[in-house]
Formats: structure tokens, sequence, C-alpha cells
């Protein structure tokens, strides 16, 4: 017999097949298929004599006892639990050190963020009512890369120069709004952390 | 005091109780442990993989559906851990009857009736022990947890008409190997 296809329904004069009598057991047929197996079975001998040989199987199967354990594994698993538990981060001790570490950073980037060009380009957009205008963003996607090289560049200079370091106020406000920008991402990263760690999702364990 | 659904102790754990944990553990190991017992055919890797499995469900415990009964998903979850270790084991164990199971149950075996039932239940879990992994973890989903095909082929990340395959063709040898040991 060909195990590889789905039960297939014979017609009610022919034998059933052994994959239907499995399906017919274990109630996969449809419901057509399995009313006429059914007319068939109670027709013809053969047939109910291969069922209730496979059925058979099924009771002693069924007739497995369960067995005791020989001791509680709970205090075991609490306990390896436990363990685990105690040498793992708590993740939401770094979560809030993070995010502490997060606005103290915040209050520095302010003043940079208020007094820098493109504050004002924002300010000025907005009250032209371009803000969101595919130019416009563009535009200031092309200023960021310029500003981002002048910051490579001037970070390789200091490098190379070794003593003079600039001050990061007057000359590093990109690197600010880096500074900003990370804060941010770190705080709505742990935010979203911490609610999928505490959420109860359906689906599969595995 | 009512005691706990299994809802409200699956809540509990996830709200950081483990001793909620272990009243689950507690009501459910003996039957994980079947499971266990069932598919490795050895009581010490039963036990070991029974703790394992109540570990990964503790683990996973977010992902279970808390309108579904726990019972039926940690020893799903059970049979899937020992499909695998048998499926990783080198060279694959050759399932016996523990060595300190024998002489318990021999002790119980005065009565004669007693003595038959037994041997059936031997020889059936002696022929399942020695089909392969994926015939042993078929019926152990279908006969002992109920599962249907479309489950079974979902829990075993495989196509339907395997499962069915496996399935059948595992009925199919235990039969054959019973029908060996029949005097």
């Amino acid at each position: 017999m060909n195990h590889k296809q789905p039960p297939t329904p014979s017609s009610e004069k022919d034998h059933l097949s052994e994959t239907e009598l499995h399906a017919y057991l274990d109630n996969e047929l449809s419901l057509a298929a399995r009313e006429r197996a059914g007319r068939h079975l109670a027709a013809c001998s053969q047939c109910r004599e291969a069922l209730d040989k496979l059925e058979g199987l099924f009771h002693r199967l069924e007739e497995i006892p369960e067995l005791p354990l020989r001791e509680d594994l709970s205090n075991r698993i609490l306990d390896q639990i436990k363990s685990e538990r105690d040498s793992a981060p708590a993740l939401p001790w770094i979560a809030a050190l993070q995010a502490a570490l997060a606005a103290a950073l915040l209050p520095l980037t302010i003043p940079t963020l208020l007094k820098s060009p493109f504050t004002k380009t924002l300010v000025a957009a907005w009250s032209r009512g371009i803000l969101f205008t595919q130019g416009f963003v563009l535009e200031e996607v092309g200023a960021w890369y310029t500003s981002l090289q002048a910051l490579r560049d001037q970070i390789a200079t200091t490098i190379r120069s070794g003593i003079h370091l600039p001050s990061p106020f007057l000359h590093f406000a990109p690197l600010w709004s880096l500074f900003l920008f990370a804060a941010l991402v770190g705080i709505l990263g742990n935010a979203l952390l911490l609610r999928s760690k505490n959420q109860v999702p359906n689906g599969n364990h595995t | 005091m009512a005691e706990s659904s299994d809802r409200d102790l699956v809540v509990q754990t996830l709200q950081g109780d483990p001793e909620a944990y272990g009243a689950l553990v507690r009501a459910y190991q003996t039957s994980v442990f079947n499971v266990c017992y069932r598919i490795l055919g050895n009581r010490r890797d039963a036990e070991d993989l029974t703790q394992d499995a109540f570990l990964r469900g503790y683990h996973h415990l977010e992902r279970f559906d808390t309108d579904r009964p726990f019972g039926p998903w940690i020893r799903t979850l059970a049979a899937n851990l020992c499909y695998n270790h048998l499926n990783q084991a080198s060279p694959p164990s050759m399932p016996l009857f523990d060595e300190h199971d024998q002489p318990q149950k021999r002790a119980l075996e005065t009565p004669e009736e007693k003595m038959i039932k037994t041997e059936k239940r031997e020889s059936i879990l002696d022929a399942l022990w020695q089909l392969p992994p994926h015939h042993r973890i078929a019926i152990e989903l279908r006969h002992f947890q109920d599962l249907s095909y479309r489950e079974m082929a979902d829990e075993l990340d495989l196509p339907i008409n395997t499962v069915r395959s496996h399935l059948y063709r595992a009925r199919n040898k235990l039969a054959e190997l019973l029908t060996a040991y029949e005097p």
C-alpha cells in the first residue's frame, strides 16, 4: 500500500485500504468517506476483522499504565530555576541603568540642539509649511551627510594632532546630536524589550 | 483556600513567582515522566528529560497560550525533547528495561493475572522501544497525546503525509513485533 497518499475513499464495494482503516480509527476521514467506510464495514467481515485487529493494538497501547515517579522532582527543578535566575543579570536593572544614563545625556544635548543651525532650519521649514516635503527632507539628508563627513575629518585630524582637543560643544554638534539619537533609541529599545518580556503571546512552544 | 487553576499558576509564574511553577510541576510531573519513559525506555533518562522539559517549559512559558490546558502543552514539549534527544544520541541507545525497575515490578507480580497483565504491558513497551525514534514519537503524539495528523505535522514540522506514513508504519511494525512475542 502507498502510505504517502492521503486516505482516499474507495467505492463502497471495494475493500477498505489499510490507510483508510487507520484513518477511520483515527477519525481522520471526511464525513462522506467515513459514512461510506461505515457502510462497507457493516457488510464486509474481512474488513471488519482487519479493523478489529488494528483496534486491538490501540487497546494494547491504552493498557500501558503510568509508572510512578521515585521522587518528587519539583524541588530539583525549582532549585535549578532559582539558581539560573540568581546568576543571570537582572534585565530591569540594566534597563534602568541605561535609561538613567540616557536621561543624563539629554540635558547635555538640549542647549546645543537649540543653538544648532539645524534646529533653526527646522523651525523655519515648519513656519513655511515645507517641513514634511520630499525636497526639504532630501536637502537635509544631504546636509547631514556632509556634516558627518566633516565630523569624520575632524575626528581624524584630532586623532592625528593628539594634543589639541576642540570643545565638543562648539565643534562637535553633530556628535552630540548622535548622542541624543542613541539615547532615544536606547530608551525606546529597552521599553520594547521589557514590554515583550511581560507579554504572553499565543502559539506553539517550540 | 481554593486550589489555583493552571492558568492562574502560569500567570503567577510569569509575574515572577517560581513557587507557582512548582505547583504546576507537582501536578504534571508524573504524566510528563511517563511520556519520557515511553519514548526513551530508561527511567534515569526519563527523569532527566522530565526535568529538562519543565525547565524548558519555564523558559518558554511566555509562548504558552493560557486559554489552553497546560498538561498537553508540557507533555508535547517533553515528547519533542525526548525525540530530539534520541535523534542526537550517538549511537542510538537501545531501549531497555531499567535495571532498577525490574525487581520492583517482579516483586509485585504475585497474582497470576497481574503477572500476565504486566507481561503484556512489558511486551508492548518492549516492542515500542524497538521502533526507531520517528515511529515512537508518532505513536506517542497520536495515542497518548491525542493529537490529530495536522497537529502532529505542526509539532514535528513535517508534511502531514510523512507523519501519516510514520504512524501507519509504526503501528504495523508494533503489531508485527507483538505477534512475534505471542507464545
